[in-house]
């Protein structure tokens, strides 16, 4: 900032103070613009790339849950599968990119990293938010499975037998 | 396990009304329902490997048989909510001849005893 260095005790004879705060020159317009533009394509970028690799994390580990929630019927597990995915990345993207708009003025490095760390946080907590989820989805339908099995034990121990136990001796 | 029979009682409509609805729920095995002898008081159900179970623990068993509510007799038989499902049922149980008449149900023998004063012409062949 430029703003103390000499006016103050030059042009004695014109009696008047210039003072040159509102001539900061320190960008041109042009580059203002593009410090908000490389804030949205970064911020575009590591929120999509983070997206994909948890949606293929999920595809790919998932896969097993749902093979053993749908009695190892493979098709169907693969078809559920894809069909989860794809509601996945359906609120995730929309989410980010509905979310992409600031008011924030983006003049300089420090606000650009701030505002990206500040909206790149969100999208990973969300992430996460919904991962869990998935994983309770995952979990309750191989659960009900598991309690639908033929030899699935009975919620409470019977209160007596009709043949005669042979007893230990 | 591959079935169970439930053994109820054939003068409480709320007990008919049961039996008819279980016809009508997906079962995940077999539930026979058989009218109980006149000794026993209790919802008997017993299982084709010998075991039998009494009371509240029959009516857990009659509804982990059903494919909609297997999930909620394993909860229902858990520590902390067996005394609430017990209570329950003992509450239901020794009030049914109320609720029957309260409800409108018609026992079994309501409507066995109905038919048999119906007139029936002799077949004339």
């Amino acid at each position: 900032m430029n703003a103390f260095k000499n006016f103050l005790t030059a042009n004695r004879t014109k009696r008047t103070l210039e003072l040159n705060t509102f001539k900061l020159n320190m960008f041109k317009k042009e580059d203002k613009l593009m410090f908000i533009v490389h804030t949205y394509l970064l911020y575009l970028a590591l929120s999509i790339a983070v997206t994909v690799w948890v949606a293929r994390t999920l595809h790919k580990n998932g896969r097993t849950f749902l093979i053993d929630a749908f009695h190892g019927n493979e098709a169907l597990a693969d078809s559920v599968n894809h069909l989860l995915v794809v509601g996945f990345y359906l609120i995730n993207v929309g989410w980010i990119v509905a979310t992409l708009r600031t008011y924030q003025e983006v003049n300089t490095g420090r606000v650009l990293m701030e505002l990206l760390s500040d909206k790149i946080g969100t999208v990973l907590i969300v992430l996460g938010i919904m991962h869990f989820l998935n994983i309770f989805i995952f979990s309750r339908m191989r659960r009900r499975a598991l309690d639908r099995r033929p030899d699935a034990p009975p919620p409470i121990p019977p209160s007596g037998y009709l043949h005669p136990q042979v007893q230990p001796r | 396990m591959t079935r169970l029979n439930v053994y109820y009682d054939t003068r409480c409509g709320l007990c008919t009304s049961m039996v008819r609805w279980l016809a009508g729920q997906r079962q995940l095995l077999p539930v026979l329902c058989v009218p109980k002898s006149e000794g026993v008081d209790d919802l008997v159900v017993t299982a084709d490997t010998g075991e039998m179970w009494r009371g509240d623990s029959a009516w857990l068993m009659v509804i982990w048989a059903l494919d909609e509510f297997r999930d909620l007799s394993y909860k229902l038989g858990k520590p902390s909510l067996l005394p609430f499902a017990r209570q329950a049922f003992a509450t239901l149980s020794a009030n049914r001849g109320l609720l029957s008449q309260w409800l409108g149900l018609k026992a079994d023998e309501d409507i066995a005893a109905r038919l048999r004063n119906v007139p029936v012409q002799e077949c004339a062949l």
